[in-house]
Order: structure tokens, then sequence, then C-alpha cells
């Protein structure tokens, strides 16, 4: 076979993994019974259009329009800057850092946290929000709390937003844009270089 | 008769004045603490007796929310809401949320600007929730645990303080002295106990646990000191009592107290 067809080939192959392999960004929100609202977004793998979304990274949340970010206090910082998930594992009753965090579009399917921690061993975040459907144990949650900022919702306390989850309305998740990893785009470079490389070398013979 | 009721009685009204004034420290957990439930309790209204029927009326407890009562976590152990202590105000169904960077025991401070069932309160009172009741309700410190505050919550606080039993145990020994069939009844807020054996126990209780609760207010804000609180209640036998060290009053002397008049 010619070599030219099997870099095209050898391109399309590389190319079609980089889409299977798409790292997507998803917004979401959750709006509490009270108005209180979450918002964020992040990046994740999904093969079926977003109904469950799994790799969940760069994770970015607000709760009533206030960041999810560290604060300094008295010359010190206080809070992660970087969030992580947490799976709520309904057999164990807990988080736990082992079980893949899945993010459901179906709101009544989520068991996760989103928090400045690693909740399966540090019961300390600054900033978390969880969402939890646990009926086995009757653990049925949204909770988002910012134990660093206050708000006119929690007059007295930092922010807390309560609920039990109702209306599956209450919770959207969008898929917004296709973000190729770094290392597929690097092979999909590779391939097209190649490409050209015997592009031009057919056209100086 | 005097001999059943001689020592129970006011050890309880010490230990209720001596969380009022302090005297236990909060329990210092690892872990965030988010809550929610309902500050609750009974309204009792007494026998009217007149001239007339029409005009007496015989006495009634319901059971009762308490609306505009501050609910605080009492972060210094004092037994009251002070500033810089996440606070929050309970909504006209008796219901509070309220999250805390540190685990503490709950107070709700109701005031007179509070309301009993829509009644008005002339008498303030406090009600607590020790740590551990917290502790024993979350599934985890992320997640909210459901504590309701109310006159049988304060009870078990006490008995964990004051008697050193453990949350299980002193949720055991109420539950099994006011005659609740199960202790998963006995922490709710009267207005939802759907068994209604229970909740008559749970009324009958918190009536009582109310007016001590009560009576132990007034005596702080009267300004009792301590030595003298318990030189009344404790130690009224022991004639050469110095109020002003309560030290002088020894356990021994719990066991020949009498039912001091203000209690009745």
């Amino acid at each position: 076979m010619n070599v030219l067809v099997k870099s095209v080939i050898a391109t399309a192959l590389i190319g079609a993994s980089a889409a299977a392999n798409a790292q997507n960004t998803f917004d979401f929100s959750y709006t509490f019974a009270d108005g209180q609202e979450v918002t964020g977004d992040f990046t994740g793998t999904t093969t079926n259009g977003g109904q469950s979304v799994t790799n969940i990274g760069n994770i970015q949340v607000s709760l009533n329009g206030i960041a999810f970010a560290p604060v300094m206090s008295n010359g010190v910082t206080l809070g992660n800057a970087t969030l992580q998930a947490n799976t709520w594992n309904t057999s164990a009753a807990s988080f736990d850092d082992t079980t893949p965090v899945v993010v459901y579009a179906n709101g009544a399917l989520n068991n996760f946290v989103f928090s400045d921690v690693d909740a399966a061993v540090n019961t300390n975040p600054d900033y978390e929000f969880a969402y939890v459907n646990d009926s086995t144990n009757g653990v049925q949650e949204a909770v988002a709390a910012n134990f660093l900022q206050t708000d006119s919702f929690s007059p007295g306390s930092t922010q807390l937003a309560l609920d039990t989850p109702g209306s599956a309305s209450n919770w959207q998740l969008t898929e917004v844009a296709a973000v190729p990893a770094p290392a597929t785009l690097a092979l999909l470079g590779v391939g097209l270089g190649i490409v050209g490389v015997r592009g031009r070398r057919r056209r100086a013979i | 008769m005097k001999s059943d009721c001689q020592t129970p009685r006011p050890t309880k009204v010490a230990a209720a004045i001596a969380s009022i004034l302090a005297l236990s420290s909060a329990s210092a957990f690892a872990g965030v603490s988010i809550v929610q439930g309902t500050v609750g309790g009974a309204y009792f209204t007494p026998p009217v007796f007149a001239d007339t029927a029409a005009a007496s009326a015989a006495s009634s407890t319901v059971a009762s929310v308490y609306a505009g009562a501050t609910v605080c976590f009492d972060l210094n152990g004092n037994g009251a809401c002070d500033a810089g202590e996440p606070s929050t105000t309970t909504s006209s169904t008796g219901g509070f949320k309220l999250s805390s960077s540190t685990l503490a025991p709950l107070v709700a401070q109701i005031g007179t600007n509070a309301t009993n069932n829509g009644h008005a309160i002339t008498s303030r009172n406090v009600f607590r929730v020790h740590s551990q009741q917290i502790q024993a309700a979350s599934k985890s410190p992320l997640l909210a645990a459901t504590v309701n505050i109310t006159p049988l919550s304060t009870e078990v606080a006490l008995a964990i303080e004051n008697q050193g039993q453990t949350y299980a145990q002193a949720l055991a020994t109420l539950t099994q002295r006011i005659g609740v069939s199960t202790s998963a009844n006995t922490l709710l807020p009267p207005t939802q106990v759907t068994n209604s054996a229970d909740q008559a126990a749970i009324l009958k209780e918190s009536v009582v646990a109310q007016g001590r609760l009560t009576l132990a207010a007034k005596f702080v804000d009267r300004g009792d000191t301590v030595g003298e609180l318990r030189g009344n209640f404790d130690c009224p036998a022991v004639a050469s009592f110095d109020p002003t060290n309560a030290d002088t009053c020894a356990a021994s002397d719990l066991a020949t107290v009498a039912i001091p008049a203000a209690e009745e």
C-alpha cells in the first residue's frame, strides 16, 4: 500500500481516537427550594450524549455567584484552589475515593461531592457541594456550603443551601464543547505532520 | 412519698442551672457540621377555675413549635448564643438550617420575641442539643444531620454532661423512664410523633422539663450565683453552707435534700 495512503489512514484513526476520548466541558446548576443556586462546570468524558459523565476534572463551583475559591485571612490562605470529586458509596454509606465518580444528567442518580478536600479521609472542607440520593441509607440531600463566605441567604453564619432533591428540573447538566485531551492532540499533530512530509517528498520527486 | 422524689428532681434543676450557667464545655470533634431540624416542645395552658362552668376551663397540652427562636452552635460552650457563633432564626414552622466549620453543641434561645405555636412567650427559655447527638444523627459531616432541639434533647444533654452517660445511654434511660415505645420517637419534636401514646408521654415530660428550664433561666436572669443556687437546691440541710463556695456542698448531701418550694 502506498505510504501516503497509510499515513492518511493512520491519521484518521488517531483522529477518531481523539474524538472518542475527548474531554468535554459540562455546565451544571442546581436550584435549591429556597432559591439559592449552585452553578459550575467541569471536564469529563461521555459515551452517551452527556447522560453520564466520568473522568471528572477541572471542577469549578459557585454558590449564589460566589466562587469556591481560597480566601486570605490574617495573612493565611484558607481553602484549596483545586476542587475534587468523591463518590458517595451507598454500600458503605460514606464518601470514598476509590469508586469512580459519575455525574448524571438525571439528578436522581447522582451520588457525589465536589469539595476542596478528599472527602473520604478529610471531613473539614472549606467549601462543598454534595448531591446524594441514597434511599438505602435514607440519605437524600443536596448540600452546598462555603465556610469561608457569607451572603444574605444565611444571615448569622456562613453560606449554606440545603434541601431534599425534589423536582428533577432543579438539576441541569449541559455539554458545552469538546476539548481534545493534550495527549491525543499531540498524536494528531504527529499524524498530520507525517502526511505533510510525505506529500512534500512526492512533490519533490 | 418524699423519699421517692428527693434526689432526682433537685439534681435535675441544679443540672439545668449548671448548663445554662455554662458549667459544661463544648466538645471538640474534628469535621464541619451541618444540621437541620425543628425547635419544638409543648404549649401548656393551665386550668381555669371560676364560679361558672362557662368561665372555667380544663388544662390543655398540645404539641408546639417555636418560631423566631435563635439557634446557634455554642462554640465556647457557655450555653448561650454569642456574637461570632454561627446562628440563625427559626421559621414559622420552627425549622432551622445551620452550618459550622466546627462541631459544637446546639443552643436554642427562646426569647420573649419568639412564639410558641403562635402564642406569646412571657418567660424566656433555653433548649440544648449535645454534640454527641449531632454525631449520632450524622451520616457524614459533609451532609446535613437532622437534629431537633426540644426539652427532651436538653435532658439528654444534661445527662451526658452531668451524669457521665453516653448519648446512647442517656437516650435509652430517658426513653424508658417516660415510657416511649421507641427511642426513635423520643427526640422528635412532639408535632412529628405519630404514635399517640408516645406523643402524650413526650408532651407530659416536655411540660415538666420546660418548667424546670424556665425556672433555671429566671434564676440566671436574676443574677443568682452558682453557690446560692447549689445552696438552695443541693444543700439546704447544711447549716454551715457557704453560698459563695459551692464546693463545700459534698456529694453525700445530695441524698438528704428536700424538694424546694420553688420547684413545686
